[in-house]
């Protein structure tokens, strides 16, 4: 089955626009921590690097396509994961901006400090509906396995580093860094597993 | 489990994709299932069993 016409447009493999988006945020992080650049700087370039989602959602469609992939489901759950992510950045971008303009404090503050978890819930909620809605017995599996995958992943690093940091070796890790790992996690095993796809194509 | 999917598949001329769209099921899942890095589920083995009509057994044998 060949890809639809308008999304060859797009081109270029996923994983391009993967090592974009974690290149840039992997900078923009450096810069910040740095001190090189300051709010709002840091906030516009997480937004100019956010953009790079949209071509990888699309890239994202058009391997699909080649590869043979046709289920709503995943469809469904592609688009929600654009939602969350873009939410997630307005939200978290909201977040800042209030904070650091108005310094708020009580009940606004903790409104401020849930705001940017709020599309992860949503996200935990998609990932979970399209479990349930994928008719595909065996990209439910894959689904499964790379989410048991990122599990592993987020547990072994999260105990590396809760002991470097017991022992005084590491600064301490926020919290929020979970969901980071998690995903990372997520796409390295979808990664590993479309590769296993592609050697064991035998058609 | 082994299976005879591609010599089904060879005898009428389909390729991966053809019985993908007539199990509704990704070119993906028809390729880890025939090469067996996929065991299907009962249901999905009865409706593979169900298009080339034979029985489950005629198709999937043990290794």
């Amino acid at each position: 089955m060949s890809a639809p016409t308008g999304l060859r447009l797009v081109g270029r493999h996923p994983g391009l626009w993967g090592l974009v988006f974690g290149g840039g945020m992997g900078a923009t992080a450096w810069l910040e921590d740095s001190q090189r650049i300051v709010f709002p700087l840091n906030l516009l370039l997480v937004g100019l690097v956010s953009l790079s989602l949209i071509p990888l959602g699309l890239a994202i469609r058009n391997r699909e396509a080649a590869c043979g992939v046709n289920s709503q489901a995943l469809r469904t759950y592609n688009r929600r994961s654009m939602i969350w992510a873009f939410a997630y950045i307005g939200a978290l971008g909201i977040a800042l901006t209030a904070r650091n303009t108005w310094h708020p404090h009580g009940p606004v503050l903790w409104l401020l400090a849930v705001l940017p978890s709020l599309p992860i819930f949503y996200f935990v909620w998609s990932l979970g509906r399209y479990l349930t809605e994928e008719q595909d017995e065996y990209l439910r599996m894959r689904q499964i396995q790379s989410g048991l995958f990122a599990t592993g992943l987020l547990l072994v690093v999260a105990t590396f580093w809760g002991f470097l940091e017991t022992f005084g070796i590491a600064p301490h890790a926020e919290g929020w860094w979970a969901i980071a790992v998690w995903a990372v996690g997520l796409g390295l095993g979808n990664f590993v597993q479309g590769l296993r796809d592609r050697t064991d194509r035998n058609p | 489990m082994n299976n005879r999917l591609k010599v089904l598949r060879a005898e009428r001329n389909w390729s991966q994709q053809d019985l993908a769209e007539r199990l509704g099921v990704s070119r993906q899942s028809v390729n880890a299932v025939e090469t067996g890095k996929y065991d299907p589920s009962l249901p999905l083995a009865f409706r593979i069993a169900d298009l080339f009509e034979l029985s489950i057994e005629a198709i999937f044998t043990r290794d």
